[in-house]
């Protein structure tokens, strides 16, 4: 559906939720997206932000107006209020923190109060880092709740399109559907590992700035 | 439409169409309305007036959180009245259109917000007062559902994360529930059942949702009776798909329950459940219609037969531990024992067939769902058979279990005979992506259910011989006109596959084991199905595992089965990934049977010979871009793919030197075949140098598909055949066996240096051959070193960069390790070069103290001379040039990899002199000393990194010792000047004063050893002219008290350098504790 006051999309669309607890990602997530990134409104006071994400399929374009919730967390704001009419959604954790995973069925249970019965896609990001705190055996909720799961980092563009596979799929009904071009997506961020060596250098100096034990240095030094 | 209703529509808008301004009043409007007294008021009112979905959600969120609110608590009349009001609204029974399903969950949330709050005391008759509603019809049974659904998720689930107060509460309500209320809605549901199950299935499907909800906490007797358990089975019969599955969640949820082993046996035979399940044998019912029932079906399925499992361990582990302590168990607890374990084989011996029809299906999840249980039942087997000694044998009936097993996986890892997976190239990218999903998730698939396969063969290895021989038998045997699918062929060679990981030596062995016959049989078949891409991969698998198999009886297999790696049913498959996986293979089958193909080598390298032609002339293209990008990242991304990129095709080269590098071959044949294998790639790197390096990157970039590969890749693929094919000589074989063959490589190896030479900017090039220079020295070693300064000349070239040089410097210390002494020939030659290009890619006015790359430094440019300050070697140009810096001149990275080079270069110096290869520094243009003993002098003084402080000194004190002579001699006029003055005094002393030392760094303490050591070296070297040096002239110009330096000298002199370190320990601290005071009583005068 389109939203009002906007030029309708000639293609079908759909009202996509994004959710999940503040910094897991979700507007990174949404921004790889380049059209969406370049069309969406932004509304600053409120802090949801509504990208179309436009996607070809081998039966033509079909467009998500995702509704990135970002920083309803903290702020209020109308909270579940923005699912009403959504027809699929994602929820988002961060596997570097048990936390996020933690508040995953909060989530659900939110969003099932509000739109019955509509696909959801869990989404595990930041697979790219390598101190993960969630490990693929840990994620289970997918399972009793009947969702789709898929690991993703949004920083690399690792499976981006898979969670909007599986919603387009279920939303046209036809589990062949697939995608026939590429997305502009933004470029996989290049990982300088400046990053890395200024946390080393902070271990070290750390470690430097600790008192060695009295007198009994010699093991180091020799 | 009034304010309050255009205030909420105006907050809910998201067209960006709103300004911002008239979106802040809005909402400071309805913040002001929710805080007014008479707020419930209003927003009750507008919630049963109001025509926008929009009014009244927010309407019936603000009373959520006034109902929840603490405080100021809404006035008892208030609640009341809303009570009241939002049931009449959930249920209907205040008239109007029915709400969406969003709002009357909204409405249930708000009455369960009122009820935490109130129930039990406040209001007891909370649940009798809904239940007083249900006579209103389905809207009232739906919100019922809804409340209840509602009481699980907001206060009693422990699912979603609760605060210690608030899982207090949810006892506390639980409790009150059990006392009060959870008869009465067992009662209800049962009555709601009865009455919906036929006329209104929807609304019975809904009641069992929320029994679901509850079976886990509530008492089992309430939902095991003789009055629901029909209800539910007669709503597992009804035809609609809703209401059968949702009595099967329950079914499932009431089985799972947690009880002791034999009341849990005792419940599931009064359920009368197993039969029903049973009756599964033939197949999942709508499986293929309705999957997401079956899926719940074989939840149901799966849970059963794990429940009947477990009690049936329980109560035997109870009775062996009993035993196992001593206990006696009495004759009727024994018996109880035995007819509970009796009743647990029937059940169990009744689901099996149904359990392994559900693994059959072929369905993802609906096997998914009993692999766990299958997974411990194997379990429990192994542990019988354990328990039945070293040779245990099953019980006979439980041994009947295994063959079973065997024959569903293997159903369930067949590809569906409408499989997706297309014979050889896919006709459309419709076709592709299908077949690229199927496949990945059946190899997701397959995971589990070969680890289960195996645990399952290892139980019963003759039946898992047998029954894979008959599927074996079965897909082979028809010869040309044979009716098995390629599916049929393709499970059962990787069924082979699998039995072979880890499978008992007298199995594997040839001739008389069992496995290596049926590896045999396999061998000689000749099928139909075998050219298509996932047999052609499984089979090519399974020659490489059982390779023993085909050494055995003289190789008599061997040349079929060569055969089929280098034909179409191997690197002559149109499919790429099964030729690609066929050159690696081959290489590994080279490996293994390298003397038993020694006699096939001349047809092997005939037939090889195309397939590596091919391979040489059709570089894989690197894609520029990565699979969802547009555009390429920066430097870092082009440094992935010079890692990244590795032709897996490349491993026929490999296959092809490790035949030809037997010493058992006769000496001109292997020559001639060595020579015609390298003849052509050095042809072709030469033949497409001078192409490459006009044609430069436009070349490259304007590549399309289709068009001839570039001709800079056409000489890196040569050259890394080359570097493959090196592989397989040996160092013995090069110089000492066959030096001819040596002499080979080494024409390779001029011709190859033209490469980087002529195409200088070529990274990815440089790279390769730089590994081709290691794996060069593999074959040839020592001889290879007269010909290594050109190479090494070529790859310090004029554009070499910093990482470049770096790599130089890296790979010769490399050699350093290696060959040092004999390496001076080589030295005498590049020391001038590498110096020249290291000063030249680190100028005059580079910073050596390493001061601007810190972390902190490079956050923040501008805050940096501090780290470099006061040292005598602190010159201005190091503060200029970092001022030019914070200026932009240097990128961060470009700082950071040429401070990575400059690390490099000290260790090289270290290298060079510790490696008794100081007399090249004497031997090489004046110039050349002078840089280096410069640039090492001042990381000596004032690199901020201790280590790296510590190389240089190191470095340097060996020079010392190398060339100052105790008698007085001296290697170079004014060296021992330089020794005493400029070491012994300004390194050593003078800039360790000065600080960018941590004394309390453990590096910093290693430092002070060092320095320790060389104070002493000096001195030996020198002797009282640089004690004379110190007391006279250095220590008083540094401010040393006259008593401390008679202790640093009495010290030099007479103590153990352990003793001089800890001296100069402490003697720093109080120093920079005194310079410290100074300044401070500088700074306040």
């Amino acid at each position: 559906m389109a939203l009002p006051g906007q030029a309708t999309a000639d293609c079908p669309s759909f009202k996509l939720v994004l959710v999940g607890d503040g910094g897991t990602g979700k507007t990174t997530f949404v921004k790889r997206h380049l059209t969406g990134e370049f069309e969406k409104k932004y509304e600053p006071t409120i802090g949801v932000e509504v990208h179309p994400l436009d996607f070809t399929t081998n039966r033509g374009k079909i467009r998500f107006y995702c509704w990135d919730t970002a920083g309803q967390e903290k702020f209020g704001g109308l909270r579940d209020g923005y699912y009403i009419h959504g027809q699929c959604a994602i929820i988002m954790f961060d596997v570097t923190s048990r936390l996020t995973y933690k508040n995953v069925p909060t989530w659900h249970r939110d969003l099932c109060r509000v739109c019955e019965n509509i696909p959801i896609v869990l989404c595990g990001n930041k697979v790219d880092v390598k101190n993960r705190q969630v490990k693929p055996k840990q994620v289970t909720f997918h399972r009793k709740k009947n969702l789709q799961y898929h690991e993703i980092s949004a920083k690399s563009n690792y499976n981006y399109e898979k969670p909007f596979l599986y919603l387009a799929r279920k939303l046209v009904g036809d589990p062949n559907l697939h995608f026939v071009e590429q997305v502009a997506l933004a470029p996989p961020e290049v990982q300088i590992d400046l990053q890395q060596q200024q946390e080393y250098e902070k271990q070290l100096q750390e470690a430097a700035n600790m008192p060695l034990p009295d007198g009994d240095d010699d093991d180091i030094a020799e | 439409m009034d304010d309050f209703e255009k205030a909420i529509l105006l907050s809910f808008d998201q067209s960006g169409d709103v300004g911002a301004g008239i979106k802040a009043q809005a909402e400071a409007y309805l913040a002001a309305a929710r805080a007014s007294p008479d707020a419930w008021r209003i927003c009750l009112d507008r919630f049963q007036s109001s025509g926008y979905a929009e009014v009244r959600f927010w309407c019936a969120q603000a009373l959520t959180a006034l109902a929840a609110q603490q405080q100021p608590p809404l006035p008892p009349q208030a609640r009341g009245q809303l009570k009241a009001a939002l049931l009449a609204s959930g249920t209907g029974a205040a008239g109007g259109p029915p709400l969406p399903g969003f709002l009357k969950n909204k409405v249930a949330q708000a009455i369960v917000a009122l009820a935490g709050r109130e129930y039990p005391d406040e209001w007891p008759s909370f649940f009798q007062d809904l239940l007083g509603t249900l006579g209103a019809g389905p809207p009232a049974v739906d919100l019922f559902c809804r409340i209840l659904a509602a009481v699980d998720q907001d206060i009693i689930s422990l699912e979603l994360p609760r605060s210690a107060e608030e899982a207090k509460q949810s006892m506390h309500f639980k409790d009150s529930m059990r006392e009060r209320a959870l008869g009465d809605i067992a009662d209800a549901w049962c009555a709601l059942l009865a009455a919906y199950t036929a006329p209104a299935p929807d609304t019975a499907a809904a009641v069992l949702e929320t029994v679901q909800r509850y079976v886990h906490w509530i008492d089992i007797g309430l939902v095991a009776n003789d009055r629901f358990v029909p209800l539910l089975f007669g709503a597992l019969a009804a035809p609609q798909e809703g209401l059968r599955g949702a009595a099967a969640d329950v079914l499932t949820e009431i089985v799972s329950k947690r009880m002791e082993a034999t009341p849990k046996l005792t419940l599931i035979q009064q359920l009368g459940v197993v039969p029903v399940c049973a009756r599964w044998q033939a197949g999942l019912p709508a499986v293929d219609e309705e999957p997401e029932l079956a899926v719940k079906y074989s939840r149901l399925l799966a849970a059963l037969a794990t429940e009947v499992l477990e009690a049936w361990k329980k109560v035997e582990n109870s009775v062996l531990s009993m035993a196992a302590v001593g206990l006696a168990v009495d004759a009727e607890a024994a018996a109880d024992a035995q007819s509970a374990c009796a009743t647990a084989s029937a059940l169990l011996d009744a689901l099996f067939p149904a359990v392994l029809a559900a693994l059959r299906a072929g369905h993802d999840e609906v096997a998914a769902a009993v692999v766990p249980f299958l997974l411990s039942f194997v379990g429990r087997l192994r542990a019988l058979q354990k328990r039945a000694g070293p040779d245990g044998v099953l019980p006979p009936g439980q041994a009947a279990h295994v063959p079973a097993i065997l024959e569903a996986l293997a159903a369930c890892a067949r590809f569906p005979q409408d499989s997706a997976a297309y014979e050889v190239a896919a006709a459309s990218a419709t076709e592709r992506v299908a077949a690229e999903e199927e496949e990945s998730a059946m190899a997701d698939r397959r995971q589990d259910l070969f680890t289960l396969f195996r645990n399952a063969a290892n139980l019963a290895r003759p039946e898992a011989y047998r029954f894979v021989g008959g599927l074996l038998g079965a897909a082979l045997s028809g010869g040309g006109g044979g009716s098995a699918s390629w599916q049929d062929v393709e499970v059962s060679v990787t069924l082979l596959y699998q039995l072979g990981e880890g499978a008992p030596e007298g199995d594997m062995r040839p001739g008389s084991g069992v496995l290596a016959q049926l590896a045999a049989g396999v061998m000689q078949a000749e099928s139909p199905a075998s050219k298509h891409r996932l047999v052609a991969l499984a089979l090519l698998e399974t020659y490489v595992r059982y390779s023993r198999v085909l050494a055995a009886g003289g190789g008599a297999a061997l040349p079929a089965v060569v055969a089929r790696f280098l034909d179409e049913h191997g690197m002559g498959h149109s499919s790429e990934a099964v030729s690609k996986r066929a050159a690696y293979l081959f290489c590994r089958l080279a490996k293994q049977l390298r003397a038993n193909l020694r006699p096939l080598l001349p047809d092997i390298l005939q037939r090889l010979q195309p397939h590596l032609a091919a391979i040489a002339a059709t570089p894989t293209q690197e894609a520029p871009t990565t699979k969802g990008t547009g555009v390429t990242g920066g430097r870092g991304g082009a440094g992935q793919g010079l890692l990244g990129a590795v032709d897996d095709r490349l491993y026929a080269f490999e296959a092809a030197g490790l035949l030809l590098g037997q010493e058992e071959l006769p000496a001109a044949e292997q020559r001639a075949w060595v020579a015609a294998l390298l003849q052509p790639l050095v042809a072709q790197m030469e033949g497409n140098l001078a192409a490459a390096a006009a044609g430069g990157a436009a070349a490259a970039a304007a590549a399309m598909p289709g068009a001839p590969p570039p001709p800079a890749l056409l000489v890196q693929q040569a050259l890394e055949a080359v570097t493959r094919v090196g592989k397989g000589l040996a160092l013995k074989l090069c110089t000492e066996q066959r030096p001819e063959l040596g002499g080979l490589l080494v024409g390779a190896l001029q011709a190859a240096v033209a490469a980087p030479r002529a195409l200088p900017h070529n990274k990815q090039l440089r790279a390769r051959f730089i590994s081709f220079l290691h794996r060069m020295l593999e074959c040839l070693g020592a001889t290879l070193l007269p010909c290594l300064p050109p190479a090494l000349e070529v790859l310090l070239n004029a554009q070499a960069d910093a990482c470049d040089v770096a790599d130089v410097l890296l790979l010769l210390n490399q050699l350093l390790a290696r060959f040092k002494e004999a390496l001076a020939p080589v030295m005498q030659e590049m020391v001038p070069a590498c110096v020249a290009r290291v000063h030249t890619v680190l100028p005059a006015d580079w910073d050596w103290s390493g001061a601007r790359v810190t972390p902190a430094a490079l956050a923040t440019p501008t805050a940096v001379a501090a780290a470099a300050a006061g040292s005598p070697f602190s010159d201005k140009s190091a503060a200029a040039s970092a001022a030019a810096g914070a200026g932009g001149a240097g990128s961060n990275e470009d700082l950071r990899e040429r401070a990575e080079l400059q690390r490099a270069y000290y260790s090289f110096c270290h290298s060079l002199v510790h490696n008794r290869l100081a007399g090249v520094l004497l031997g090489a243009p004046p110039g050349t000393l002078d840089a280096m003993l410069g640039a090492l002098m001042r990381g000596a003084a004032t690199h901020v990194d201790a280590g790296v402080r510590k190389t240089c000194v190191q470095a340097v004190e060996r020079l010392v010792g190398e060339w100052c002579g105790a008698d007085g001699s001296e290697a170079l006029p004014g060296f021992r000047e330089f020794a005493m003055k400029q070491f012994g005094g300004e390194v050593l002393l003078e800039a360790l004063v000065a600080g960018g030392v941590d004394i309390r760094d453990a590096a910093a303490i290693s430092l002070l050893t060092e320095v320790a050591q060389s104070l002493q070296l000096v001195h030996q070297r020198c002797g009282e002219a640089y004690l004379s040096y110190l007391c006279t002239a250095l220590l008083p110009s540094m401010g040393w008290p006259a008593e401390a330096s008679q202790q640093l000298v009495a010290h030099i002199t007479g103590s153990q350098p352990k003793a001089l370190k800890d001296f100069l320990k402490v003697a720093l601290q109080q120093l920079r504790q005194q310079q410290q005071q100074q300044a401070a009583a500088n700074g306040r005068r």
